[in-house]
């Protein structure tokens, strides 16, 4: 539909359209601009509100600090290692058992996706799953950050309408027609015609890995193992410790040693924070074109 | 058809779990557990062959456990060897939690702060074994702290008479949380000589503090009265009206709930007066410790709560220029009440059912209530951070830390678990207060004339039985969120003092009188103990 002359109410929604993205831009954007200026500002002025856009006493404190701080860089390695594998093995698991699952001649399919299913809405509670981990020898090791939820139901589906609305069938019976086997099917026509939602499902496992702390608490008690999150987690909450103790535990000079290290906590707080986010703020755009094409794509049940 | 079958299997599969994690293990017989024939009762070390055990604790984050060098004297002089698990300390109850849910015990669990509940609740499953036996045949130095202190073993023995966890005692510095602090400099640019002593006095104080410019900038910035919490000011100020605690307190050997007393009425007027007025702060319940600490930093504070007063204003760690707030008291009362901590921290070493060596543990951690072994617990050797500076009069100096430490007592993180957590130890005053610099003499010199004259325990440390404390904890969670949202609003004038009576009546509503009546019973068995 072409439009020549833009009525009257287009052109009013046009100028309300663009405010109400402009005023969505300055929310979204505020925040980051926000700690971009604070990780280099004097962390006194940041605290008294007297740094609100622009940096202010600029300092490179807080990066000299972070670069200096062996326990962030061992986080950061950490972090990177699980978010590679751990995706790679989300990746191996997900696809093939959405593929499977997509596929109408494949027996049982719907008992398996009654048990899949079923999981989504009942697990067996922190407890439970802890015992297993341990039992399976994977606590305290890099594979219990990789290896339990593996698979993500709701990922599942998603691939799995991908493969049912984009990938004809015909395009399948046609190259068993010519001879080719289920498996040399899935990786040789199915798996280059999926970039897309592998490429958003990777996003999607990659930033949760990037992101998770929780598994790494539960079952991690190595120091070497950690990831930078419950790095980051542990600088931020001593610096809560340190601004409200109380309680007989912290007597004189420790109580000054805790308040230093608070005070310091302030100071790398919003460079830590650059730095940790950096990656996958880099990685989006590339991601970005692929991302908005997987989901609409998933979404739409054919 | 199918479906219904899968689903069907699948809540039997379910079923059966929830059934199979309902076993329990009655394994109680562990404090029954001889000590092996390479067992020293008396000397070092503990046991001629090396045995293994596990520990469980907070990690504040400066370095590993096995690293830290009292553990490591301490194994070459027991051949007692630890394995750590060691959370990070802010999300030890996290781990706690876990830890006693799955069964995944280790041998002793070490400055993990066993709350009360959680003693009579696994001392009594069996998981945590009672200690008072052990205590007695290995443990004389505890058992030389329990004689000698009677409130300390009543803080420490449940109602069934077992002591299922040790205490960390530090009753140097009785605060419970950070002091009130006048901003020495106002007090010099206005000429005061001496701080009030009533609330009629602050308040004309706190007036000038407002109108006078104490800060010399020709601004009328100053903030009189500030925390970062309502709390930090309601210690010292609800005691000027002769309330102890907003909650459960024992006042005159009466059991009361604090929040109903005339006495807390007049607080709230008297709080609403410096509200109305611009005294109080008006970010007091919403700003963050940061915020009142940039305020101290621009000098616009005159009386405040913190830890030290330099937390706050900024400027040099040993300046004594800041005084200590004086105690204060109202028209109605004699002597004003200052909230004060026991000092007695408990929970924070416990041995489990796991455990093959018990005797041989409880002797490891006798010797840190001992002098010798808790100088060494919190002080490592002479010469890591101090050294004598007069040994008969117990008085130690300060040296440099080694490069790339900021401060000794950083470097003292590394040397010992002894920092920012409560341990096992019997800390001694003369040793805390045995420093040459004068802040230290300062803080001791402050606390001992406006502290401790008024120094109360709001509470004594009473155990609960079981359903007891699931009783108090349904009450309170009502009544905390509600008195204290009335506190702020009376305080702020959102609800006038007029509407006290209605207050106290929803109050009574919500099952107050039955929590007086479960913290009577207890204080009576306490009393028996």
């Amino acid at each position: 539909m072409v439009v020549k002359n833009e009525s009257k109410f287009d052109q009013v929604f046009k100028v309300f359209n663009y405010s109400v993205l402009a005023i969505a831009l300055i929310i979204v954007l505020y925040p980051l601009i926000y700690i971009v200026s604070a990780s280099i500002s004097d962390p006194a002025l940041v605290n008294s509100g007297k740094m609100w856009f622009f940096p202010k006493g600029i300092t490179f404190e807080g990066y000299k600090r972070v670069f200096d701080n062996s326990e962030i860089w061992i986080g950061y390695r950490n972090t990177i290692f699980y978010t590679v594998l751990g995706t790679a093995i989300n990746l191996f698991v997900t696809l093939p058992a959405a593929y499977a699952l997509s596929r109408k001649d494949f027996v049982g399919r719907n008992i398996f996706m009654a048990m899949f299913v079923f999981t989504m809405f009942f697990s067996g509670g922190l407890i439970p799953t802890y015992l297993l981990v341990k039992s399976l020898g994977m606590v305290n090791t890099i594979w219990a950050m990789v290896l339990p939820n593996a698979a993500a139901v709701w990922n599942i589906i998603i691939c799995m309408t991908f493969f049912q609305v984009t990938i004809p069938k015909e395009l399948e019976e046609a190259a068993i027609i010519d001879g080719c086997s289920t498996t040399k099917l899935f990786f040789k026509i199915i798996i280059p015609l999926s970039a897309p939602i592998i490429a958003v499902m990777a996003l999607f496992y990659g930033v949760g890995h990037w992101n998770g702390y929780f598994n790494a608490l539960i079952y991690l008690s190595d120091q070497n193992l950690y990831p930078l999150q419950l790095v980051l987690r542990q600088i931020l909450v001593l610096q809560e410790m340190g601004s409200q103790m109380t309680g007989s535990g912290a007597a004189g000079a420790a109580a000054s040693a805790m308040h230093n290290k608070a005070e310091i906590a302030a100071i790398i707080k919003y460079a830590v924070m650059i730095i940790s986010t950096l990656p996958i703020i880099i990685i989006y755009p590339f991601l970005q074109r692929f991302f908005v094409k997987g989901v609409m794509i998933g979404s739409i049940k054919g | 058809m199918i479906k219904k079958s899968v689903m069907f299997f699948m809540a039997i599969v379910l079923l059966l779990g929830i059934l199979a994690g309902c076993q329990s293990s009655n394994d109680t017989n562990a404090s029954k557990k001889e000590p092996g024939k390479a067992f020293n009762k008396t000397g070092y070390p503990i046991v001629d062959k090396k045995v293994t055990m596990t520990m469980f604790g907070p990690n504040v984050g400066l370095t590993q456990w096995k690293d830290m060098q009292f553990f490591k004297t301490m194994e070459k002089k027991t051949n007692v060897h630890f394995k750590f698990k060691t959370p990070p300390s802010e999300s030890l109850d996290t781990k706690k939690n876990l830890t006693f849910a799955s069964g995944d015990l280790p041998d002793v669990f070490y400055g993990a702060s066993l709350t009360q509940e959680e003693q009579v609740k696994y001392g009594s499953q069996g998981i945590l074994i009672p200690l008072e036996d052990l205590i007695k045949d290995y443990a004389p130095h505890i058992q030389k702290m329990l004689d000698e202190h009677p409130d300390i073993k009543k803080a420490i023995t449940t109602d069934d008479g077992h002591i299922y966890a040790l205490p960390y005692v530090n009753q140097a510095l009785p605060w419970a949380r950070g002091p009130m602090w006048y901003n020495g400099k106002f007090l010099k640019n206005l000429g005061v000589k001496e701080l009030p002593k009533t609330t009629e006095e602050l308040y004309d104080l706190l007036k000038r503090f407002k109108t006078e410019d104490p800060n010399k900038n020709g601004k009328a910035d100053e903030i009189p009265l500030t925390g970062f919490k309502i709390e930090d000011i309601r210690q010292w100020f609800l005691g000027a009206f002769g309330v102890a605690d907003p909650k459960v307190e024992l006042v005159d050997g009466k059991v009361k709930y604090g929040a109903i007393q005339p006495g807390y009425k007049d607080y709230l007027v008297y709080m609403h007066k410096l509200w109305k007025e611009g005294l109080l702060d008006h970010e007091t319940f919403s700003q963050t410790a940061e915020q009142k600490q940039a305020k101290g930093h621009d000098n616009r504070l005159g009386l405040f709560a913190d830890w030290f007063p330099h937390f706050t204003l900024g400027g040099s760690d040993s300046s004594t220029k800041n005084p200590m707030m004086v105690p204060v008291k109202g028209p109605n009362v004699d002597k004003p009440i200052i909230p004060i901590s026991s000092g007695i921290s408990g929970g924070q070493f416990a041995i489990t059912n796991k455990n093959d060596h018990p005797a041989a543990a409880i002797r490891w951690a006798d010797y840190s209530y001992s002098k010798e072994g808790s100088n060494f617990l919190h002080y490592g050797k002479e010469g890591d951070f101090w050294k004598w500076g007069n040994k008969d009069k117990n008085i130690r100096t300060h040296v440099d830390p080694p490069k790339g430490f900021e401060s000794g007592e950083e470097y003292r993180g590394t040397l010992t678990p002894d920092y920012g957590i409560p341990v096992p130890t019997w800390t001694r005053t003369e040793d805390e207060k045995g420093w040459d610099d004068p802040f230290t003499q300062f803080i001791y010199k402050q606390t001992d004339e406006k502290i401790r004259p008024y120094g109360q325990v709001p509470f004594p440390p009473v155990f609960l039985k079981k359903n007891e404390s699931s009783e108090i904890s349904r009450i309170s969670s009502d009544l905390d969120t509600y008195w204290q949202q009335m506190e702020a609003k009376f305080i702020t004038g959102q609800k006038p003092i007029s509407d006290w009576d209605k207050y106290v009546k929803t109050i009574k509503k919500m099952d107050v009188d039955k929590l007086v009546d479960i913290y009577s019973k207890a204080y009576k068995r306490y009393q028996k103990k």
